[in-house]
């Protein structure tokens, strides 16, 4: 039981991260598309509150991995040592344009280049690994020798991810922001479904085709029905999504409808390695760490995660609603990344200076 | 020394991990800086308080993201590159870890973006609030890596089984193992005086350049005092840490002092040279009796030798003896600092005193070279282990190839420079900016973080 509970924090923790940092990460993916720095600030503006906080999901998927699956922390990040590294250095970049960008002023255009293919290397990387992961990976690899092949699968999984975060940007840029910004966001929600949508395709019928243990589980009954569920599931939201971008008025609905596509893909995901906790390899039950470690676990896990999840709602209730341009303009030309309020009622007359 | 796989994830490992405590430690020390300002500006109302607190909310946030790259890179690291480590010792470090994310680092994560964006969005109570949220975030997060470390220095309440891996039978005992306590304390003092320093120097930028009186006068003045309690406070918990470090790890002792014969009354070697192969020091220079006065405090005091374990099982002892010099050389310096600033303050030219002031921008890193050191003392001071006495190091790190490392390795080196010199650049831009004005700070709290490049010209054509 414990082992489960545990895998079920990781799981949960892994589709948190892929759900609020994915959005982070789509933005990334569409920063150098966007038509200009004002879009591409509101955009940064956007997340900026938030992006520490979701990155932080995935150093917790990390450590749980570590405290209550060492094994697998142990040999996954040995033998995915190439993708994991490029990876963090995608993350590095990333992250510190946050930062650095806001400040910047003729370094800007090298900021929003980091922040890009920052981004874009970070999705890809990660969809590298879930591909690498889903072909099975060995738990040792050759020893001191050379431990990364570039095969195609995993290049498509790294695409699909791409496609696939940049929707969930979209969707994202879509609810919190107007204007210029969110007319972007819903032109380029229309290719990045298009593509993502092709990509899966691709994926759901590559998988099974390279990896017979994902045939083997995919097409025995009765689970059978649960994946064609999930896949009818899926194709229904993507449909309502691809519909709701332009004739919605409720700019709120597309991210819904890319949080449910993003819920059912990973279920699928985890449906297809469920019960393993190492593809192939090792159950959750034979990967699982000792009891005693568990159970410490475990029982700070359940007090403070909730506490965890609702001070993050908290921290997003406060910047709810749309980012602002242009309050605090002192008169001055418009500097775009001066732009600090973001709501609504925020403007009081009282503060336009302008 | 040849540039094998574990030798490579030494190396990436110490310059990442070196690389990232500078960031921890500032966070610590200026998130604390950051609560307090916002507190005396809640009780005393004085702008200068909200001032102070706004600027180096700046700075905080410039500092905090540098921690947070640096920092996640650490948490894959581990597994990547020293994956029979991990095997080893995942019941045991894992969940300290774990506990260190779940409690400190969404803590710090959640309420970062309102302590620096919010302010306006959610009153001042909050906003302190949110403040003292994120201050405790980064100290939870000193007690959890420590308490993990800590054990490896010194472990107990952890068993070997069969399999050979750790298996707790205490959690007390794992996470107030015998060396954290002192460990805890004197890093997280090390970065409040860290951080004390980066104070009083950016302070006196302002005061030698005559701008922002009042502001740059409070800031060195807050500082100094805090130098004048905290400074010495380091040098006592850095000694009790000595005094424990001896009584569980004697061979670290024996290479900070260099000491390689097992003796009575020895001498404290203030420098010299030391040679590992002959097992002995060139061109010591000598003070009777100081050694055994300073770690036993007693003046014939035995102290452990290197002799009494076999050359295979010592630490690199340069490393160890001229670290341990460069900390306690850095701490001394800025006592004498501490010292100076209560003279001046005392004979009210603390502010007037031009020299002390440039000493004082001068010296503001410092803090950090101390710190580093000190961590390379205690980390290749229980060399050839990880978990002392019971894994080596050599048994720990992943079967790599030795070219992966080395790439990432040299990659590691040219990103975090690149970094640092972003860094500097913002930091030194924001210093030149200076603080927001009165008028600004009064009127428009939520414009945060010197996103506005206005000139007070500016702001005046606005009202």
């Amino acid at each position: 039981m414990l082992p489960y509970l545990m895998f079920g924090i990781v799981a949960f923790s892994v589709l948190m991260y892929v759900l609020m940092d994915g959005c982070d990460l789509g933005i990334g993916i569409l920063f150098l598309v966007a038509p200009r720095d004002q879009e591409r600030d509101k955009m940064m503006e956007s997340i900026e509150p938030f992006w520490d906080a979701n990155e932080t999901w995935l150093v917790f998927a990390g450590v749980i991995l570590f405290g209550a699956f060492p094994i697998i922390y142990a040999s996954a990040l040995q033998v995915l040592y190439v993708p994991v590294m490029v990876m963090l250095f995608g993350l590095v970049f990333r992250g510190i344009s946050f930062e650095f960008r806001a400040r910047a002023t003729f370094s800007k255009a090298l900021w929003n280049w980091a922040f890009g293919l920052g981004s874009i290397v970070t999705a890809f990387m990660q969809g590298m690994l879930l591909g690498r992961l889903t072909q099975g990976v060995p738990l040792q690899p050759p020893p001191f020798g050379q431990t990364f092949t570039i095969s195609l699968f995993p290049l498509l999984c790294g695409l699909a991810m791409v496609a696939g975060y940049s929707v969930l940007g979209a969707a994202w840029l879509v609810n919190k922001t107007d204007g210029t910004t969110q007319m972007f966001a819903r032109e380029v929600s229309r290719s990045v479904w298009l593509f993502t949508m092709a990509l899966f395709v691709i994926a759901v019928v590559w998988t099974p085709l390279s990896v017979p243990e994902v045939a083997k589980r995919w097409f025995a009954f009765p689970q059978a029905l649960l994946f064609l569920g999930l896949a009818v599931a899926l194709i229904g939201a993507a449909l309502a999504f691809w519909r709701s971008i332009w004739k919605s008025r409720n700019d709120a609905r597309l991210l819904r409808f890319a949080i449910l596509m993003t819920c059912l893909a990973s279920g699928g995901v985890a449906a297809t390695i469920w019960p393993y906790a190492l593809p192939y390899r090792l159950s959750i039950v034979d990967a699982a760490g000792d009891p005693v470690s568990l159970r410490f676990f475990l029982v700070g896990v359940v007090i403070v995660l909730p506490i965890v999840v609702a001070y993050q709602l908290y921290a997003y209730r406060v910047f709810a609603g749309k980012v602002r341009e242009g309050i605090f303009t002192y008169g001055a030309p418009v500097v775009p990344s001066a732009v600090q309020a973001r709501r609504v009622h925020d403007r009081s007359p009282a503060l336009h200076l302008s | 020394m040849t540039l094998d796989t574990i030798t490579l994830s030494r190396l990436q490992f110490g310059f990442t991990i070196a690389y990232h405590i500078i960031w921890p430690t500032y966070s610590i020390g200026v998130a604390w800086f950051i609560t307090l300002f916002n507190a005396l500006w809640l009780l005393t109302g004085k702008v200068v308080y909200r001032q102070l607190m706004r600027f180096w909310l700046h700075l905080f946030a410039l500092g905090f993201v540098m921690g947070v790259v640096t920092g996640v890179v650490l948490s894959y690291e581990i597994g990547a590159n020293w994956s029979n480590f991990s095997r080893i010792t995942g019941n045991v470090v894992g969940p300290l870890l774990g506990y260190e994310a779940l409690t400190a680092f969404f803590l710090e994560g959640g309420f970062l973006g309102i302590m620096l964006f919010g302010e306006k969005l959610v009153g001042r109570r909050v906003h302190m609030f949110a403040s003292a949220m994120v201050t405790l975030g980064t100290m939870l997060s000193a007690f959890w890596v420590l308490a993990a470390n800590s054990w490896m220095q010194t472990p107990q309440g952890a068993v070997m089984s069969h399999d050979g891996l750790f298996r707790v039978t205490s959690w007390m005992a794992v996470i107030f193992n015998p060396s954290f306590p002192y460990r805890f304390l004197h890093m997280v003092n090390a970065s409040f005086v860290s951080a004390i320093f980066v104070v009083a120097g950016i302070s006196a930028v302002f005061v030698l350049r005559q701008q922002h009186d009042d502001f740059a006068h409070t800031g060195v003045s807050l500082a100094m005092w805090w130098a004048l309690f905290l400074v010495p406070l380091q040098l006592f918990l850095g000694d009790q840490h000595g005094l424990n470090t001896r009584r569980y790890q004697p061979m670290k002792i024996a290479a900070i002092e260099a000491r390689w014969q097992t003796g009575q009354g020895v001498p404290l070697t203030l420098f010299a040279m030391p040679d590992q192969k002959a097992a002995t020091n060139l061109y010591a220079v000598d003070v009777p009796h100081l050694g055994s006065l300073i770690l036993t405090h007693s003046w014939n005091g035995e102290v452990k030798g290197l002799e009494e374990v076999s050359p295979s099982d010592r630490p690199y002892v340069p490393i160890v003896f001229f670290a341990f010099r460069a900390m306690v050389g850095i701490g001394s310096l800025l006592l004498v600092f501490a010292l100076l600033g209560a003279y001046l303050r005392w004979r009210h030219r603390l502010f007037t005193t031009k020299w002390f002031l440039i000493a004082l921008v001068l010296i503001s890193p410092l803090g950090f070279v101390a710190t580093i050191a000190g961590w390379v003392v205690t980390e290749a001071g229980r060399q050839p282990y990880v978990v002392y006495g019971v894994v080596r190091t050599a048994n720990a790190a992943s079967h790599l190839a030795a070219v992966s490392v080395g790439i990432t390795f040299i990659l590691f080196i040219v990103v975090y420079l690149f970094l640092m010199v972003g860094f500097l650049w913002f930091l030194i831009e924001t210093i030149i900016r200076g603080p927001e004005t009165a008028a600004v700070s009064e009127e428009l709290p939520s414009a945060a973080r010197g996103r506005i490049r206005a000139t007070p010209e500016l702001i005046k054509g606005a009202q």
